[in-house]
């Protein structure tokens, strides 16, 4: 690293300009030179233009015998609504490791969903001196890999609705020779998708000609059930008028109307199933598996019985390899996945995670962040993720602010859009104390899974001296391997520098091994009640609708998957306002669905929205474009 | 379908032929791009064809034409987006010849444009020594997942990759997706919120204070403003009448032209009702999905002539009438430049660069073809009017 010809570290101005601004600033290395500092070799990664990469699966081959490096999640204390620096943490502290402590690091980020930056403002590549760049090449389309979710999500919804259509218009042989027409010679033949539902038909033979009137029945109708179907239509734009729909409303359609909706791109399970594969066989099976709903007699329909399973994995073939893009001070980063962190894990992806590793080698850093608080993404993050990845992460930072622990110790109520009260724009050190209950839930809770925990307190111009040491000391009072204060937001890497030697020690110092929070041969319900109780619940109460489906998933066979809690980001408990570190409540688990192919089972803890609206003034207003010199104007 | 050559394609790839003859001749002869192949009857299927030949670089093929790295982004192996600063350059250089392929009253299996427009160029490059490039639309993703058929040629004469062409390409079709459909979520939204807010609140929201407390208007405001004969630039000063008619653009719902696009096949979006939902508050609306090549968007991306051209064909795009039937122009909606951003990735290039299969026999050394493919989609005029 001494050696290298990328890494620089910024010259910084106060007070901290707009982010765009910073990331304007600054000229970008060509990415090539970024992947010859890890040593990537041009095989095994496609350029997209000269600031982005998608660095190939094919180096996983190359680099099996090489032993990893250590892997850091960044997850966070119980968030305001204006976000606690998570982000700006993950990439400073890999900045700090790379730029001022010489150590081979990759950040391993979510791509953020495009909709959102022409909402309300707010992308996702850090803040300040802590910046993923181009940042707008970061937070639109990127290489294009949720436009490739998009398309495949959609093209099995569409499948869904001719299926039924055609199945109510046609007889059972009319039906068969068109899914097995004879060709020149006459001769009919199966597609290979087709093998997947013969076989779970228990159907081996292998001509179409050989099957009995009853089995072309079974074989040619999946028999859909209308109300059954949980797979939506997604797009990636804000779109609150497509949230209920209904649709098939043409004449052509012969009445075949149905109510259904859209999500955000993200939010699909097509998304899920991309964070979580390990490899392109693997995403082929997630994706052949992805339940859409049930038969009439209740058997779980997939795409593979749709036969499509094939046709998605060609849309997605491109997608599975992460995208190289760089920080401010020229580090690697690896974009790649962003699922949505209520319905779905909120981790980026297994690929990318192995990828880096690998490429870092013993002794350099990995450093992943988790999506919301800690009771969320890094819940999420151990029980999901790295049960499917094997990966074993060393340390779990957890950023706190001065601005979210006030809340939590009964400050007034933060409003996205409105300016902050005076309770936090002065010091309280009483105020701060009192919420420090929240942060030391999160640093027992993430303690039980065996990694060292690391407090990084992100520090803002209104926090004084006593209010940060206040945090320190109850961090360490709570059972922190150590509790930093960063100013990365101002100051870059430099302002991580003592973060990154937090987590250098605690990465060299685990004692014990990774341990789940339960195992997948639990039932579902003593799963839910698993991570409730680290929630601070007292127990668990299931409505009629969600005992339906439990008992549905449980008699289809999948209840060995792990739990994926669907709750509000902003409290342990369901209630919203519930700050601090409730205990005592009961969780109300209101339904419960499933993302079969990704691998998980979904508890709803209140009702999630899945596709976010536009106010009033969207930030596109401010997003223009600079013609001449083709500089994107007002991303924020 | 016809093969639509279009002004701005055919005028970069004309110019890219415009070099001295001689030198033509020298760097043709020196290709590293060629290679025998063989040829098997009856002919074998499209994809079998195409995966039985490994593209080169297309680095290569855009070293041949003299084009500098500096003028284009690769995005991968075998695609490359030619940059319009290549325009610039190549100014002072006079135009190539210009072919059009068009074709008789077709029957529902198509009579062989395009495999033809291919054909051509690689006899014009591999038989007959001339510089060419041909310049193909982008064919649309959702009818390779539904009837069989690309738009890469056929048999012996065609694009390769042949799965890259077909699908995804670069991302040209998904910008236009997610811009048709911002612009879609726009109109909506808008009127949803001009429904439950004064004026004196939409006011507030458009031009909100800042920390100190003081107003301005946006780029994209003064548009309206303009339009409108308002010529005051501080928000403050604004008359409650001008307010008014600033703030709300008074949508009327049943002359909404503009529909939402995805580039799926998918008949059970062509007429349905949005807006269902408890929050939307009884704003029912009934409408549909296209396929993504006929939205307007493509058809400017296909019509524009630069980067501040397509700025201001993107703003003016029509998308309904005001109640008091005026036209609502899109930058009404102050989504121009949005719309320009999303879509200045797929004019960063229209063009792509890759490589061909050549037809050779096995005992006559073919110069390669060299096809410059333009990735812009079939025009499509949109009328909105009534």
């Amino acid at each position: 690293m001494n050696s290298s010809t990328t890494v620089r570290k910024l010259q910084v101005v106060s007070p901290v300009p707009a982010d765009i601004d910073i990331a304007n600033s600054v000229e970008p290395v060509h990415i090539s030179q970024i992947a010859k500092e890890l040593n990537l070799s041009p095989n095994h990664y496609d350029l997209y233009g000269k600031y982005k990469a998608k660095v190939l699966l094919s180096v996983l081959d190359e680099l099996q015998g090489s032993e990893d490096g250590y892997y850091v999640v960044v997850g966070g204390i119980t968030p305001t609504p204006l976000g606690e620096g998570k982000s700006t943490t993950t990439v400073g502290l890999c900045q700090a490791l790379g730029a001022f402590l010489d150590k081979k690091v990759v950040t391993c980020l979510r791509q953020p969903s495009q909709g959102p930056t022409f909402g309300i403002k707010g992308g996702a590549a850090g803040g300040g001196y802590s910046q993923v760049i181009p940042m707008d090449e970061f937070n639109l389309h990127l290489t294009g890999d949720i436009h490739a979710i998009t398309a495949a999500n959609n093209l099995l919804a569409a499948a869904i609705d001719t299926r039924i259509f055609h199945e109510s218009t046609q007889s059972d042989k009319a039906l068969f020779n068109r899914l097995c027409p004879p060709n020149k010679e006459g001769k009919r033949s199966f597609s290979d998708v087709m093998f997947r539902r013969l076989k779970k038909l228990g159907i081996s033979k292998i001509n179409p000609d050989d099957l009995t009137p009853d089995e072309v029945n079974k074989f040619a109708r999946l028999d859909i059930d209308p109300n059954s179907i949980t797979w939506r239509r997604v797009m990636d734009i804000n779109d609150r008028f497509l949230r209920k729909i209904t649709i098939g409303q043409g004449p052509d359609e012969k009445g075949m109307v149905r109510e259904t909706g859209f999500d955000i791109s993200v939010a699909s399970e097509i998304m899920a199933v991309l964070a979580l594969t390990t490899s392109l066989a693997d995403m082929r099976e997630r994706l052949g598996k992805m339940v859409i709903g049930n038969s009439r007699s209740g058997d779980p329909v997939t795409a593979d019985d749709l036969g499509v399973g094939g046709a998605l994995t060609v849309l997605m073939k491109d997608a599975i390899h992460p995208t190289l893009m760089q920080t401010l001070e020229g580090t690697p980063v690896l974009v790649h996945a962003g699922p949505f962190a209520n319905i779905a894990h909120g981790n980026s992806s297994i690929v990318a995670d192995k990828i880096a590793l690998k490429l870092v080698g013993p002794g350099g850093f990995v450093v992943t962040e988790a999506g919301f608080g800690a009771d969320i993404g890094a819940e999420k993050f151990m029980n999901i993720k790295c049960r499917y990845s094997g990966l074993t992460p060393q340390c779990a930072i957890i950023v706190a602010t001065i601005r979210a622990l006030k809340m939590h110790g009964g400050g007034p109520a933060v409003v996205a859009g409105k300016p902050l009260d005076h309770a936090y724009l002065t010091e309280n050190v009483a105020l701060v104390e009192a919420g420090c209950v929240n942060m030391a839930r999160h640093i027992s809770n993430t303690k039980s899974y065996g990694v060292n925990v690391v407090v990084a307190i992100n520090k803002f111009s209104t926090d004084t001296e006593a209010e940060l040491n206040a945090v320190q000391s109850a961090a360490l009072a709570a059972g922190a391997y150590d509790a930093v204060i960063c100013t990365h937001h101002a100051h870059g890497g430099k302002g991580a520098v003592d973060l990154g030697i937090a987590v250098q020690k605690a990465c060299k110092n685990v004692t014990q091994p990774l341990k789940f929070l339960y195992p997948v041969e639990l039932s579902i319900k003593e799963k839910i009640e698993a991570i409730a109780k680290s929630y601070g619940a007292r127990g668990v109460e299931y409505s009629e609708q969600a005992e339906k489906q439990i008992e549905m998933y449980s008699k289809q066979g999948f209840s060995g998957l792990p739990i994926c809690m669907a709750k509000t980001q902003y409290s342990f408990s369901d209630n919203a306002a519930a700050k601090g570190a409730p205990s005592g409540f009961v969780l109300p688990i209101r339904d419960v669905r499933a993302s079969i192919g990704a691998g998980f089972i979904y508890p709803l803890v209140g009702t999630m929205s899945t596709m976010p609206g536009l106010p009033t003034r969207p930030c596109f207003y401010d997003i223009g474009l600079d013609t001449t010199t083709e500089k994107v104007i007002g991303l924020s | 379908m016809e093969v639509v050559i279009v002004a701005i394609a055919a005028t970069l790839g004309n110019l890219l032929m415009g070099w001295d003859s001689s030198t033509i001749a020298d760097k043709m002869m020196s290709s590293t791009t060629v290679r025998k192949l063989q040829v098997v009857s009856p002919v074998p299927v499209d994809i079998d064809i195409a995966n039985s030949v490994e593209p080169v670089h297309i680095s290569q093929i855009a070293k041949d034409l003299n084009l500098s790295p500096n003028h284009y982004d690769l995005y991968g192996k075998y695609k490359a987006k030619v940059l319009l600063s290549v325009l610039d350059e190549l100014q002072g250089s006079e135009d190539g010849y210009y072919v059009v392929v068009g074709g008789i009253t077709p029957t529902p299996l198509g009579e062989g444009k395009s495999t033809t427009t291919v054909g051509l160029c690689q006899a014009l490059g591999a038989f007959l020594d001339k510089k060419v490039v041909t310049c193909l639309r982008q064919p649309s993703q959702g009818p390779t997942f539904g009837i069989k058929g690309g738009a890469a040629g056929g048999g012996y004469s065609q694009v390769i990759p042949m799965d890259e062409f077909n699908l995804h390409l670069t991302g040209d079709i998904h910008a236009i997706t997610a811009a048709n459909n911002l612009l879609a979520a726009a109109i909506d939204t808008r009127i949803f919120h001009e429904s439950t807010q004064s004026d004196k609140a939409l006011f507030n929201r458009l031009c909100p204070p800042n920390k100190e407390g003081k107003r301005s208007f946006s780029d994209v405001m003064f548009r309206r403003l303009t339009k409108l004969g308002i010529s005051k630039t501080n928000p403050d000063d604004l008359t409650p009448e001008e307010v008014n008619k600033f703030a709300r653009l008074d949508i009327d719902p049943n002359s909404i032209t503009w529909r939402r696009v995805m580039d799926i096949n998918d008949r059970f979006l062509r007429k349905i009702a949005i807006g269902q939902g408890l929050d939307e508050k009884g704003m029912v609306r009934e409408t549909g999905f296209d396929i993504s090549v006929a939205s307007e968007i493509v058809a400017v991306l296909a019509l524009t002539t630069s980067l501040a051209d397509m700025r201001k064909r993107l703003g003016k795009m029509v998308i309904g009438n005001t109640r008091e039937s005026h036209f609502t122009f899109c930058f009404m909606l102050d989504l121009i430049t949005e719309m320009a951003q999303e879509t200045t990735r797929a004019l960063r290039t229209g063009y792509i660069l890759v490589y061909i299969y050549i037809y050779g026999s096995t005992n006559i050394f073919k110069k390669k073809t060299i096809l410059f493919c333009f990735n812009h989609l079939k025009p499509i005029f949109y009328f909105c009017l009534h």
